[in-house]
Parts: C-alpha cells; sequence; structure tokens
C-alpha cells in the first residue's frame, strides 16, 4: 500500500488538529494560564494597567480636580495622614494645584512620549536591523557603524543641541528618545537575523525566487516579533525614566502642563521644608511604573523562553 | 548514459571552494573539485558519499544557489552560469529543492497553505480563490487533506512536514528537483512512505531528481544512475546495476560493504575501512581516497586518477581498478 | 515470567520488570515506558529497536534509575544480579562500574574543557582506584584496545580536536575503564559517517567477544541489530511488541509492527521492490487509544484490539509477541 493511496487526516494523525483553536487564540490562553502562576507578571500587569488607565481616562473620572488650576489659599496643603484633607488626597504644591491630579496629567504625557518614542525606535531600528542582517556585506558595515556611533553618543547632549536650535516641546523630546534607542532594535534585530536567516526555509524562498524585500517580510521579520515586543517594553522603561529627566531639564512639556520630570524640578525647593510630599510623589510615582513596566518585561521574557522550549519539547519528541 | 539526448542539467568541471575562518586563520575549504555530471529529463541521479564529500555542494551547484570557483551549469543545453540574478529567478520555476529537516524547512509563522502559495505568489498572478485552489490541489497530491491549508506547521509531524514541504517544491511544476538528504530526518515506517511518494510523483508529474543522500540503500531504491563521491571528487559513476553489482572503485567497494544489512544471514566477516576522513581544508594529494585505500599505489599519491569509462556509461577515478 | 535470555548456558544478569516511567503534563501524565519487561544475560547482544518516541532511551535511562525531571520511574523493578537497582546505593555502586553507558553524541558526556588523558585519570583514580603511573599504562591500554593509534598523543587531546569517531571510540574506552559486565549503548553509531560506523560497530562486537561484556544495544537501525545483536526486542509507544532471536525476527516477524518495519526499509544489497511501508504517522503520546497502540496503523486490526492493549505472550519457544491475533501457546 502507498502513502498517496492513503491520504492521511493531518488532524486524524495528530490529534493537535481540527479541534484546535486558531493560534492566536491559543496563544493568548497560553499567555493567561501562564500570567497566573507569576506573582512578578501580574504585578507588572497590574501596575502598567493602572499607569495606562490613569493616563487615558484620567481627566474624566471623578473627583479628579484640574490639574492646571491654582489656588494660593491652599498651597502647600499636605496630604492625608499629614494634616491634610481629603480635599487634596495627595496634598497641593507650591500653587496651590492638586497633586493627584497633576500626577495623573503627568502619566499622560509620559505615556504620550515613552510610547510614541519607542515605537518609533522600533519601527526604525527593526527596519535598519533587518537590511543590515540579510543584506549584509557594505550596508551592514554602514548601518553597524551608524549604530555604534549612536551608542557612544550621549542623549542628553543631542537634547541640549536640539533645544538650542528648536527651542523646548514634547516632539522634540519624543525624537530625542527616539534617536538615541533606535540602535538597541537594530543590534537585537541583526544578530537575531543572522541565524534565521540561515534556516532552510528562508533557503526554500531564495530558491523559490522570492525577492529580499519578500523574504525580510514574511519569513524573517514575524520571526522576530517575539523577541522585539519584549524589548519595547523594556525600552519603554528606559523611555519613561528619560522623559522625566528631559522634563526635569526643562526641555521638554513647559508649565502649566505637568510631567513627573517637571513636579520633581518645581518641588526639590521645597523638599526640606513644608512640601516634601511633591518631590516624593512624583519620584514614587517614576520608580512604580518603572518597575511594573520591568516586571512586565522579565515576564514577556521567560514567557518566551518557556513557549520556545515547550515547542521543541513537542515538535521534537525524543526517542 | 544517453549522450544523444540533450540533458536536462548539467555540470561540467565544476569546482566550489570557498573560504573559512578556523581560529585565526583563514582557510580554504575544497568542497567540489572539477565535478560533471548530467541528469536526463525523467531520470534519478543519485549522488552518494560520507559528510565533507561536497555532495550537498554539488546539488547546490546544479540549483546556482552557490558561487562556482570554476566551471559552467548548463540547463537544457543553454549556459545558465553566468545568469543575471534576475534571469536566475525566472529559472526557479523549473528546478527546485526538497530539504534534509522538515522542521526546519517550513516558516514557524506562516501557515502551510502561505508557505505553498509562496512560489504561485512570487512566479504567477494566481490570487484568492484560484490560489486556494491550486495550493488544495498540490496538498492532495501529496497525501494531505487540504484542509492542512489553515494550520500552521507545529501540528504536523517530520513527516507531514516533508509532504508540504514537497508540495511546496513542486507548486510551479519544476522539471528538476534536488532533494538533499530528503528522508535522512524521517522514522523508516516514515521514510518508506516519502520514498514511495517522491517514486510516485516523478512518473505522474514527470520529474528528474538529484537524489543526494548518504543512505545507499534508498539510492539504490530510488536511482537510475549513482554517483559516489569523496572529498569533493567525484569516484565512480555507472548504471544502478554497475555500482551496486559491479562497484569498481575501492572506495565503492568498502562503502557498500560497510552498510549494515538488516539481514542477519549476510552476516559475515568483513575488513572495515581504516582510519578517518580527511578534512575538506586539507584534502590529500593525489587520489583523494588514498590516505585509506588498501590498494594505494605510489601513483596515487602523486597524481589525481582521472574519470575513465569502463563500460558504456561506467565511469572510475581510479588508477589501480 | 519466564526467561527468555540466552540458552540456558547464560547467567541472567539484568531483569528489568513492568517498569514504567510518567511524564507529567498539560494532557496529564504521559508513559513514556509502559509496563516494560526485560532480561539480559551474561555474554549476550541484546537489541531493542524503535522509532523515535518509542520510549527506548527513556528506558535506557531508567535501567541506571536516571530519569530526566519531571519525567519519573512510576513503578516496576530493575534488577542486577538479584539486587534492587532502584535503590539509589545499589545504583551509584552499579552505574558506571558494572553497568557501563554509551551515548549517540560523545560530546556530551566528555569534559570539553579535559584533556581525554585528564578524563581517564579521574575515573582510574576515583572509580578503580589505581595509582601513579598504573593509571598512564591503564589509559594507554585502554586506548589501545579501543583502536586509537598513537595512544600516547590521543592523550594530550581534547575532545573537540578529534573526529566523531574517534570521540566515540574514547567514550567507549572510558566506558570499559571499570571493566563493565553490560554495556548500554544508546545509538552509538547514529550520525557517524558508514564506513565509520562499520568500524564502531566491529569494535563494540570484538570487545564483546573478547572482555564478554553483554551489549543492550538501542537502536532505530534495523540493520544495525541484524548484524549485531543476537536477540531483538521491538518497541513501540513505550512498550514491547515482539522479542525474537535475532534470525527468526527477521526471517518470519510476527507483531504487525515489526513486519512493517521490516518491509519499510530498502536493502542495499537487493535490487528495488517497492516498500511496503507503514500507513499513518506514530501518535502523539497524550492521544493514545485505550487499546493496541499500534491499531490505527494496523492492517490485522479488528474490534478486540480497540479495547485494551494486548499483553506481551509467548507465542513459541524464545518468541514473545503482543498481538490478539497472535495467541499465546497458553492459549492454543
Amino acid at each position: 500500500m502507498t502513502a498517496v493511496e492513503n491520504p492521511m487526516d493531518p488532524a486524524a494523525g495528530t490529534g493537535t488538529g481540527d479541534a484546535a483553536p486558531p493560534e492566536s487564540v491559543t496563544v493568548m490562553a497560553e499567555l493567561r494560564s501562564h500570567l497566573w502562576k507569576s506573582k512578578a507578571g501580574i504585578s507588572g500587569i497590574v501596575i502598567c494597567s493602572l499607569f495606562v488607565l490613569a493616563a487615558v481616562a484620567g481627566p474624566w473620572l471623578p473627583l479628579i480636580k484640574d490639574p492646571t488650576k491654582q489656588s494660593l489659599p491652599d498651597r502647600l496643603t499636605p496630604p492625608v495622614g499629614w494634616g491634610g484633607t481629603w480635599a487634596h488626597p495627595l496634598g497641593t504644591d507650591q500653587l496651590g494645584r492638586d497633586i493627584l491630579a497633576r500626577l495623573i496629567d503627568g502619566a499622560r504625557i509620559s505615556l504620550l512620549v515613552s510610547v510614541t518614542a519607542v515605537i518609533i525606535a522600533a519601527v526604525l531600528g527593526t527596519v535598519l536591523g533587518l537590511v543590515a542582517g540579510y543584506v549584509g556585506g557594505k550596508i551592514d558595515t554602514l548601518i553597524v557603524s551608524a549604530a555604534d556611533v549612536q551608542m557612544a553618543f550621549p542623549g542628553v547632549l543631542a537634547g541640549l543641541i536640539l533645544v538650542a536650535a528648536f527651542g523646548p516641546s514634547v516632539w522634540l523630546v519624543i525624537i530625542v528618545i527616539a534617536i538615541s534607542s533606535w540602535m538597541v532594535f537594530t543590534r537585537v534585530g541583526r544578530g537575531l537575523v543572522f541565524t534565521l536567516k540561515t534556516s532552510l526555509y528562508v533557503e526554500a524562498s531564495e530558491l523559490a525566487g522570492a525577492s529580499s524585500r519578500r523574504i525580510m517580510w514574511r519569513h524573517l521579520l514575524p520571526n522576530l516579533v517575539s523577541s522585539l515586543i519584549t524589548l519595547c517594553v523594556l525600552e519603554l522603561a528606559a523611555a519613561i525614566l528619560s522623559e522625566s529627566a528631559f522634563a526635569f531639564l526643562g526641555f521638554g512639556v513647559q508649565p502649566p502642563r505637568s510631567s513627573w520630570g517637571l513636579m520633581i524640578q518645581q518641588g526639590r525647593n521645597y523638599v526640606t521644608g513644608d512640601g516634601w510630599w511633591i518631590v516624593t510623589f512624583a519620584g514614587m510615582a517614576i520608580a512604580i511604573v518603572v518597575l511594573g513596566v520591568n516586571l512586565l518585561s522579565l515576564w514577556l521574557q521567560s514567557f518566551n523562553d518557556v513557549a520556545e522550549r515547550e515547542q521543541i519539547v513537542l515538535e521534537r519528541p525524543g526517542g | 548514459m544517453n549522450q544523444q539526448v540533450t540533458p536536462l542539467v548539467e555540470s561540467r568541471d565544476v569546482s566550489v571552494h570557498f573560504s573559512r575562518w578556523v581560529g585565526s586563520r583563514r582557510r580554504t575549504v575544497y568542497a567540489l573539485d572539477d565535478f560533471s555530471i548530467a541528469v536526463a529529463p525523467g531520470e534519478t541521479v543519485g549522488l552518494v558519499g560520507e559528510s565533507g564529500c561536497g555532495k550537498s555542494t554539488a546539488g547546490r551547484a546544479l540549483l546556482g544557489a552557490v558561487k562556482l570557483t570554476k566551471g559552467q551549469v548548463l540547463f537544457e543545453g543553454k549556459d545558465v552560469t553566468n545568469l543575471s540574478r534576475r534571469n536566475w529567478r525566472a529559472m526557479r520555476k523549473h528546478v527546485q529543492m526538497i530539504f534534509q529537516d522538515p522542521y526546519s524547512a517550513l516558516n514557524p509563522k506562516l501557515k502551510v497553505g502561505e508557505s505553498i502559495a509562496e512560489p504561485f505568489m512570487v512566479h504567477t498572478r494566481k490570487r484568492g480563490k484560484e490560489l486556494e485552489a491550486a495550493v488544495a490541489e498540490l496538498l492532495e497530491m501529496v497525501g494531505m487533506t487540504a484542509s492542512a491549508a489553515d494550520k500552521y506547521p507545529h501540528a504536523f509531524s517530520g513527516g507531514q512536514r516533508q509532504r508540504i514541504v514537497i508540495a511546496r517544491a513542486l507548486a510551479l511544476h519544476p522539471g528538476f528537483v534536488v532533494a538533499d538528504e530528503a528522508t535522512a530526518a524521517l522514522d523508516v515506517s516514515i521514510q518508506a512512505q516519502i520514498v514511495n511518494l517522491l517514486v510516485e510523483l516523478k512518473e505522474s508529474v514527470g520529474l528528474s531528481y538529484l537524489f543526494i543522500s548518504h543512505n545507499l540503500a534508498v539510492v539504490r531504491h530510488m536511482s537510475d544512475r549513482v554517483a559516489i563521491m569523496y572529498l569533493g571528487h567525484l569516484m565512480e559513476i555507472g548504471s544502478h546495476h554497475d555500482i551496486y553489482e559491479n562497484p569498481t572503485h575501492p572506495y565503492s567497494q568498502a562503502l557498500l560493504s560497510a552498510v549494515p544489512v538488516p539481514d542477519p544471514t549476510t552476516r559475515g566477516d568483513h575488513e572495515p575501512l581504516k582510519g578517518d576522513l580527511p578534512s575538506p581544508m586539507d584534502p590529500p594529494k593525489g587520489c583523494r581516497f588514498n590516505t585509506r585505500c588498501p590498494l594505494a599505489v605510489e601513483q596515487c599519491f602523486e597524481e589525481r586518477p582521472p574519470l575513465r569509462e569502463r563500460s558504456s556509461g561506467h565511469l572510475v577515478a581510479c588508477w589501480v581498478n | 515470567m519466564s526467561a527468555t535470555g540466552g540458552d540456558g548456558r547464560t547467567e541472567r544478569l539484568l531483569e528489568v520488570k513492568d517498569l514504567t516511567v510518567g511524564f507529567p503534563t498539560r494532557d496529564g501524565t504521559v508513559l513514556g515506558v509502559d509496563g516494560l519487561t526485560l532480561n539480559v544475560g551474561s555474554h549476550e547482544r541484546l537489541g531493542v529497536v524503535g522509532e523515535s518516541g518509542s520510549g527506548k532511551s527513556v528506558m535506557g535511562l531508567a535501567i541506571l534509575g536516571m530519569v530526566l525531571p519531571p519525567g519519573r520511574i512510576m513503578g516496576g523493578s530493575v534488577r542486577w544480579k538479584g539486587e534492587n537497582v532502584l535503590d539509589e546505593a545499589v545504583a551509584n555502586r552499579v552505574r558506571g562500574r558494572e553497568i557501563a553507558m554509551i551515548f549517540q553524541d560523545p560530546m556530551v558526556s566528555l569534559n570539553p574543557l579535559k584533556t581525554v588523558g585528564a578524563q581517564l585519570r579521574e575515573l582510574l583514580q576515583r572509580r578503580v582506584g589505581l595509582e601513579g603511573s598504573a593509571i598512564k599504562q591503564r589509559s594507554l591500554e585502554l586506548l589501545d584496545m579501543v583502536g586509537i593509534a598513537n595512544p600516547g598523543d590521543r592523550l594530550k587531546s581534547y575532545a573537540f580536536e578529534l573526529s566523531g569517531g574517534m570521540r566515540q571510540r574514547v567514550m567507549i574506552a572510558t566506558a570499559l575503564a571499570c571493566d563493565p559486565t553490560l554495556l548500554i549503548a544508546d545509538e552509538p553509531t547514529t550520525g557517524l559517517d558508514v564506513t565509520i560506523q562499520d568500524q564502531i560497530l566491529t569494535l563494540l562486537h570484538n570487545l564483546s567477544t573478547e572482555l564478554g561484556v553483554s551489549v543492550l544495544m538501542i537502536t532505530h537501525d534495523l540493520g544495525v541489530v541484524a548484524q549485531f545483536c543476537d536477540r531483538v526486542q521491538v518497541m513501540y509507544a513505550g512498550r514491547i511488541v515482539e522479542r525474537a532471536p535475532i534470525a527468526q525476527m527477521f526471517a518470519d516477524p510476527q507483531h504487525p509492527y515489526s513486519g512493517g518495519l521490516l518491509q519499510s526499509v530498502p536493502r542495499v544489497d537487493q535490487a528495488a521492490a517497492e516498500l511496503a511501508g507503514i500507513p499513518g504517522e506514530p501518535l502523539d503520546r497524550a492521544q493514545f487509544p485505550p487499546g493496541c497502540a499500534f491499531e490505527p496503523r494496523c492492517v490485522e486490526a479488528h474490534d478486540t484490539c480497540r479495547v485494551a492493549p494486548p499483553p506481551l505472550v509467548k507465542i513459541a519457544e524464545r518468541r514473545w509477541a503482543a498481538c490478539y491475533n497472535r495467541p499465546g501457546e497458553a492459549s492454543k
């Protein structure tokens, strides 16, 4: 009997076929079940969700005041527990503005700046990494040299130069952060491409006559995504810190809008005296969000590893 | 054989050398030297040898997938050695490859249907329903159900993946297929299915194969003609009968007697070939088999023996036998 | 269970009974080895043949009480000359000394940072208790025994400097260092070139004859079994489906799976007839049917086969099979 006369239903063969839901659903289910087992993962998700929620829905939440409304009689009201009232749960700043409202407003800026900057850096960096890794040769040398130069160039200095040239703005901060982190994606992407491009499916595609663009887009990029997403989250934490630093230096968002970095800058004169809470809450917000994002990326990384390991075990049953 | 018929694919004196860093030194790997072979339409040529003998390089050379140091590759009598990148791309419709490792040969992030559809996307205008139908037809041709197209490779076993790889290779009806250790990674019961499938497809679709393998038994089963390689040199080439019933080169003889036959009644004393395979970075002068050959004479260490015809179509490169 | 090993002259060395090894997975516990029974006699070469996923390698490790976590031995007994090897103390005494093991990839077993000589020295000091010049003497003797030319030079080599065949010889030398009575060889020639495989098999054959070492040869290659072993057991899905002396197995296989395997292998010494093959694919371990695991691929299957796995029964003198279509001697 020959195999061709005996078409086997692959589903009947492995049992993983017809009954299995589409891959995206199983991956989500896997992700969820893996998440419940990880305390760090849960903490990361919770912190990040609160952050995003505050940033997106903040102004519409009840009891949240206008972050720019000044009220000099209420200036430097301490938080609840230190003689303050629930009117200003976290107290007020030197101009009588509600700290909680300003933190939430600052979250919007943080999120906007960091996410936009990381997306720009990731897209730019990944494309360059793909091209450098796959095409190789002189183009590779050129891109790698550019990345090395960028690595050695301090981001703050770049920021200073641009602010001197164009004046401070949020968009400038986004661009500065993006150009000081694209090379991370380039380096990681290029390294992965070096391994992936020796795989037989890339050779098969080349032998089928596929163009370089097609191979990079269809075969290499999809296999980079999971690693690069983890990297994005990690870079997000760095971007949040950078944004705060730039705001602190006065390069970014301008008063009366608020930003965590700006709050620290404005509150630093009151740290030792009668306004310790301004710096403290802004600093805590930064620390907690950066911690949360790092936890999330750590967990994503471990999930990727486990998924890959299981994949290998499932695919290659040993003797 | 059939020198009158224009071979489908032919290589003439092809050499492939490349350099590789070993520690801090750059060394030349002599992967393939003066390799000449012709595959006639509808013929299966088996290419056998041990690791480092250059058989995979030879297969890739015929597909224009490696840079030749010297020599020519002809397709249907036309020299394609120096074709431009664009023209080689058009050639891809006619020549294809099946790989050893079906796990690495399919992109894990693409559905099976998408992988099989790729040749159509690159070379034809088939899209949508028409493309789906073509993919389904290919899947059925290799003994799978059409529903496999919507699944990802991880849902399939090694044998099923190899069927998918074959379907992709045959998508555009190539005349010539290089099968590089196509069954080496499979279990015997699955290997038999794939071998049978390849034989059937050869008849039904009209294919020529270059069947590269270290497995002499599978090659015997598959091939019309067989070529035996050692360290980048062709040692002996002849019909299936010439090689298996009347092996003439001492290496061919040693290789054949080294294969364990799955039949205890064939047990007998034979002297295993001595020594290790030399490195292709440092091949011996003269006949490359001279370090292990029980018959080697002085001439074998000085001059490379040419391939000489012993009987019609049976060529042997040996000074002694 | 009566003896199947040897022919009366031999002493029974290894007795494995109902060995079961389980691996916890998301879909419940999967049995890698399921109720396996096996005996090896002295001066015997027993082959265990099976395809990937048949559990043959798991079995080889489990015999020495070594199962990779999270897998664990769930039942059964392993006795070495009557002693329980699953007992840690006994295992430590026997493992690497009376029973040695060699694997497919010697790089895994050889220390990449130490020379061949250093590894042999350590072994001979610790396990055999040799001292001084006796160590060097014995090391050279061992390398010579496994057919390594210039053993003096090779003692100074690192594993990565050696060819695949040479590494396998070194691994055999380390296995022989303690004068084992049984050598478990797990795919020792897989991945080697044909001519090198031939050398290694010949070496193992000569050593087992000259030194009187029994060999348990675990392999997927029916050719290796046919040329090397006295007796063979065929495994499928963690169970033994057939056991027979070598000549009978190849002349007249009783289990449909053994028969299918034999008809799947092309032969280098005979002109091509069509390969019969076995239809279908090996099952996913989590999806085993309640009955015979081979039933979905079996041409002879009937309703009884779907109810419970057939037991391994004696069907003739020295022949055993686990198939409802091959009733045992008792029920004939």
